[in-house]
């Protein structure tokens, strides 16, 4: 038999305290003033009565009484499997929480104390299995006899970088128990219980019999400033502002935290941040030049319980924004890039600059300078003119066609029809008005919008517009009530084509007037160019594809020469320095990152042509606010667990352990119960007031 | 002659409980109640007539009392004559009535002082609505109040009892030497007290009343608590006279308490007895008319052995 709480047992100290009272305490409790003690002095030794016990039994009731609720409140419990299995061995699965929060100061060697006290507390002929869990689980030491060896495999473990997932360490020590026969299975859990890494919890569960034991490593009160994340933007001039986001995780407010930028290797400001209890802040570094290229930044804030949040890296370049070249029908007098152009330079992620052209004077030097092309109610009669548009679409470029009055499709040449992807399309004069009625949500363009109250298209009135009719591999992205395209799209060559059927200013109809507009034609912008905003950085445990790093796409621009089938060998660097050759497959090829820090995807030859990969810890490790251990026993072990040692929690899946201690306890509660009952009733009957032979009379 | 005095009981009284009479306040008004309100709960007892000496005859009128007429006269001149008596005031009756601290006791809404109030009272009415001459001495353990017996001095011994509070320890033997020594004529003494002291002491200190030819009737008031004592867990006793205190068991000394209790008033009365003192233990919770009757009784039987 054991005890869940044996310090209850202190309560048979409990039983000295009736007997301390009635010596000393009682007869001065109580005074009764009487006319004189003449006959009473005259007794004295009676007084001395009290000392003794006038009826045993009561005593002894009352004794048994205060064991049996002692007993009760310290829970005593029987080993349910021990009972069922007598002299069976046990299999105990320590399963450890390596995440990054076990940085904290002191959860580490709490975990290990806890872990290796599991161990220490096994017998001869149990065996013991020692599996770890991040994001990922691991099984370090298969069930073994070997307890030295168990004990000596938690000194070779340190916490990672990654986050927490608690069910992936479940799910695995239920698979290392799910072979054990016959034997008495237990996981014994280790973590700090981070809320972040059960936010799907009670999805798995323990195979039924197993037990699971839970030690909580987690403080009561866990201060924590954590940097979240960087961002780029680019200003005027070719400089830079930089945003770093921190995020305080504790309880107390946070006053002028220094946060220091660094950049290449050098410190570059460094500015103060307040931060209210458990919100966010925000460090910005104003008017930067960065240097030509990638360089690393850094972001850095003094050491706290928790270091590997402190800092956090990144990839900074001189942000070049998207060059937007308007090309207009110069014979009009009316300005009708007016609103076009006013919104798209409005916003700074990225920064869009605009230039306007004459459609008539295009030539290939003019595209060249470009990434976003808009052909603003302007035709494309000519067939040069056009061709060198195609021929710039087909190189990568963005383009967007406007059609208006000026468009005059009757005239437009064939390249031209072919870049509009569309048969010549009829003016429609809607007098009635048109609205836009169908938008498809999940193209890029429309996604932003697709949830409640995220822009409303419907309040645009369309007197005018182009009805076209798609030509095959142009989709239709937006329709009017009409049934008539707004919107299409088609790619061309490596470019993009969209066209909006109507104009984008006041003329045709006053979308330009609605609230939407702005991050419309900022969307059509970037999803025309395919804009990207580069990875300055990711998470630890995230990957990436080798193309992605260092093709032209990529933020290493070194060229898509040199991979699968070719000579060029890649190897990865690691934060430490230490290179490993990359396995280049047919396919797509991923790399890991797992750790935090600055990895370098090189050439083994070319040390020039290497990509830099800034890593930090996950942010969800900053939170160190635990899930309450017994909803995780209880959702795992699918039973109310037992309350244990401080921190500690535990219950068997549907084994039987639990109903039996329950008996136990309100046994004894009951046993108690009925015992000072019977003493109620033999106390009321034994003191009940004696009948006095009065002397009135006498 | 002397009128005869039955000794039966008080028929079907509705006696005054004396915790009421403790609301009144009034001792003048409490004695009244009580003395009348005896006197009529007893019409037509044999008390009629007490104390009073023949004087003459007069002619039976319609509504006088046909026992009262004089049938040896009728004999003799066929006539109704009624026989008219005449008080006696030659009685001397002396209340000397502890005011101790002791006394000052009561758990059941009266204390034995303010019951030794209401007796005294009652009897100093009573005495002197019988033309008794009437004196008091209030006592603790010297004397406080002192008035010497008179036929007018009913009103001033219950102002007397009306001032006295409880507020020393007592002593019988030097008060009622000192009162014993004051009266110059023989009468009745009246002793209220609770006999906290010796058997010995308090033959002693009665003696010396006894012995200058004084009558002598105690009454010992107790509380019913000092006679029950139904005290149940262990406490402490305070003394009400000397603040000490004692641990006690009550319901484990409870049957040795009260064998002492009886065995200190039995030992009185035995004394008292032995020095003809008359002693008549009272508990506040008894009705004052029934301690009036048996006052009378006494007073009455006294008169008897004194004719006889």
């Amino acid at each position: 038999m054991s005890l869940l709480a044996p310090w209850f047992l202190a309560g048979f100290g409990l039983l000295s305290i009736p007997i301390i009272i009635h010596l000393t305490h009682r007869q001065r409790s109580r005074v009764t003033v009487f006319p004189s003690l003449m006959f009473l002095r005259k007794l004295p030794f009676k007084t001395m009565n009290r000392r003794r016990i006038r009826h045993p039994l009561l005593f002894a009731l009352r004794c048994i009484a205060v064991i049996l609720l002692a007993l009760a409140f310290s829970r005593p419990f029987f080993d349910s499997v021990a009972e069922v299995e007598a002299g069976s061995a046990r299999d105990v699965v320590v399963l450890l929480d390596v995440s990054a929060s076990l940085g904290y100061e002191g959860r580490w060697e709490a975990a290990l104390d806890s872990a290796r006290a599991v161990i220490d507390g096994l017998g001869e002929g149990d065996r013991v299995a020692v599996a770890t869990f991040d994001e990922r689980a691991r099984e370090r030491v298969p069930l073994t006899l070997d307890l030295v060896a168990a004990r000596e495999a938690l000194a070779d473990l340190s916490p990672t970088d990654l986050g927490t997932r608690l069910e992936a360490g479940i799910q695995l020590a239920g698979r290392i128990l799910a072979e054990s026969e016959d034997r008495t299975r237990e996981v014994a859990l280790v973590s700090d219980f981070q809320r972040t890494g059960w936010e799907d919890g009670g999805r798995v569960r323990l195979p039924d019999g197993v037990a699971l034991r839970a030690a909580s490593v987690a403080p009561e009160e866990a201060a924590n400033v954590a940097l979240a994340e960087a961002a780029v933007r680019a200003a005027s001039d070719g400089r830079v502002r930089l945003l770093a986001r921190l995020a305080n995780m504790g309880d107390a407010p946070v006053e002028r935290l220094p946060v220091s930028l660094e950049i290449a290797g050098r410190t570059v400001a460094t500015v103060s941040v307040d931060m209210p209890p458990r919100g966010v802040g925000t460090a910005v570094f104003d008017d930067l030049a960065l240097p030509e290229g990638r360089s690393r930044g850094r972001l850095t804030v003094p050491e706290d319980g928790l270091a590997i949040d402190n800092e956090f890296r990144f990839m900074a370049a001189p942000e070049a924004g998207l060059r937007t070249l308007i090309l207009e029908n110069n014979r009009r007098a009316s300005d009708g890039s007016l609103f076009l152009e006013r919104a798209l330079r409005i916003g700074d992620a990225p920064r869009i600059e605009t230039s306007r052209a004459p459609a008539a004077g295009l030539d290939a030097g003019t595209l060249s300078s470009a990434d976003f092309a808009i052909l603003n109610d302007a035709d494309l009669a000519d067939a040069g003119r056009a061709g060198r548009l195609r021929e710039w679409v087909s190189d990568g470029g963005g383009l967007l066609i406007v059609l208006g009055r000026d468009a005059s499709m009757n005239r437009w040449s064939d390249a031209g029809l072919e870049l509009l992807g569309a048969g010549p399309g009829s003016l429609v004069d809607a007098a009635d008005g048109r609205r836009l009625s169908w938008l498809d949500y999940d193209h890029p363009v429309f996604e932003v919008f697709s949830g409640p109250r995220s822009g409303d298209f419907s309040g645009a009135r369309f007197d005018r517009l182009w009805s076209l009719e798609p030509a095959g591999g142009t989709a239709v992205v937006a329709r009017f009530d009409s049934g008539e395209p707004a919107l299409l799209e088609h790619s061309l060559g490596e470019g993009r084509v969209l066209v909006w059927t109507s104009t984008l200013d006041r003329y045709w109809n006053d979308l330009a007037l609605q609230p939407v507009f702005l991050p419309f034609v900022h969307r059509l912008a970037l999803h025309a160019t395919g804009y990207r905003e580069p990875d300055r950085w990711i998470e630890a445990g995230g990957v990436l594809e080798l193309t992605a790093l260092v093709g032209p796409g990529g933020p290493g621009g070194t060229g898509a020469a040199g991979l699968a089938g070719d000579e060029a060998e890649w190897v990865l660097v690691d934060p430490d320095g230490d290179r490993q050759p990359v396995e280049v497959s047919e396919g797509p090829t991923w790399i890991e990152f797992p750790r935090a820090g600055f990895y370098q995807v090189a050439l083994r030859d070319d040390a020039g042509r290497a990509t830099t990969v800034a890593v930090n810890p996950r942010i969800t490790e900053s939170d160190l606010a635990p899930v309450a251990t017994e909803r995780v026993v209880e959702a795992v072990a699918g039973v109310a667990p037992a309350a244990g040692e401080a921190g500690e929690s535990g219950a068997t899946a549907g084994g039987e352990t639990v109903p039996r201690r329950a008996e136990l306890w309100w046994v004894l509660l009951l046993l108690a119960a009925l015992v000072l009952g019977v003493e109620s009733v033999l106390a009321n009957r034994w003191t009940r007031q004696r009948p006095v032979s009065g002397l009135a009379g006498a | 002659m002397r009128a005869r005095i039955a000794s039966r009981t008080v028929p079907g009284t509705q006696f005054l409980d004396p915790a009421v009479l403790t609301r009144i306040g009034n001792l003048e008004l409490v004695a009244r109640s009580v003395v009348e309100g005896f006197i009529a709960g007893a019409h037509g007892s044999p008390f009629v007539g007490l104390s009073l000496d023949f004087a003459a005859h007069r002619q039976y009128l319609p509504g006088d009392d046909i026992r009262k007429i004089d049938w040896k006269v009728y004999g003799r001149t066929d006539r109704h004559y009624i026989k008219e008596y005449e008080a006696e005031t030659n009685a001397n009756i002396f209340f000397a009535v502890d005011a101790s601290r002791s006394m000052d006791y009561g758990s059941r809404g009266i204390t034995k002082l303010d019951y030794a109030r209401y007796l005294t009272a009652c009897l100093a009415y009573l005495s002197a609505s019988q033309r008794d001459r009437v004196g008091a001495a209030i006592f603790d353990e010297k004397l406080l109040e002192y008035i010497p017996p008179s036929v007018r001095h009913r009103r001033l011994i219950l102002a007397a009892l009306d001032r006295v509070r409880a507020e020393t320890a007592g002593d019988l033997a030097r008060p009622l030497t000192q009162v014993a020594e004051s009266l110059t004529r023989k009468g009745i003494v009246v002793l209220v007290s609770d006999l906290y002291t010796e058997p010995k002491t308090v033959l002693d200190s009665v003696g010396a009343l006894r012995s200058k030819g004084q009558d002598v009737i105690v009454f010992h008031i107790l509380d019913p608590a000092e006679v029950d004592f139904p005290f149940e867990a262990a406490r402490s006793f305070e003394d009400l006279e000397t603040g000490e205190r004692l641990p006690v068991t009550p319901d484990v000394m409870r049957e040795e308490y009260l064998s002492l209790v009886k065995g200190h008033v039995g030992e009185i009365s035995k004394l008292m007895i032995e020095r003809a003192i008359d002693h008549e233990l009272i508990v506040t919770s008894t009705p004052l008319d029934a301690v009036l009757f048996r006052y009378l009784s006494h007073r009455s039987r006294r008169l008897k052995g004194k004719d006889r």
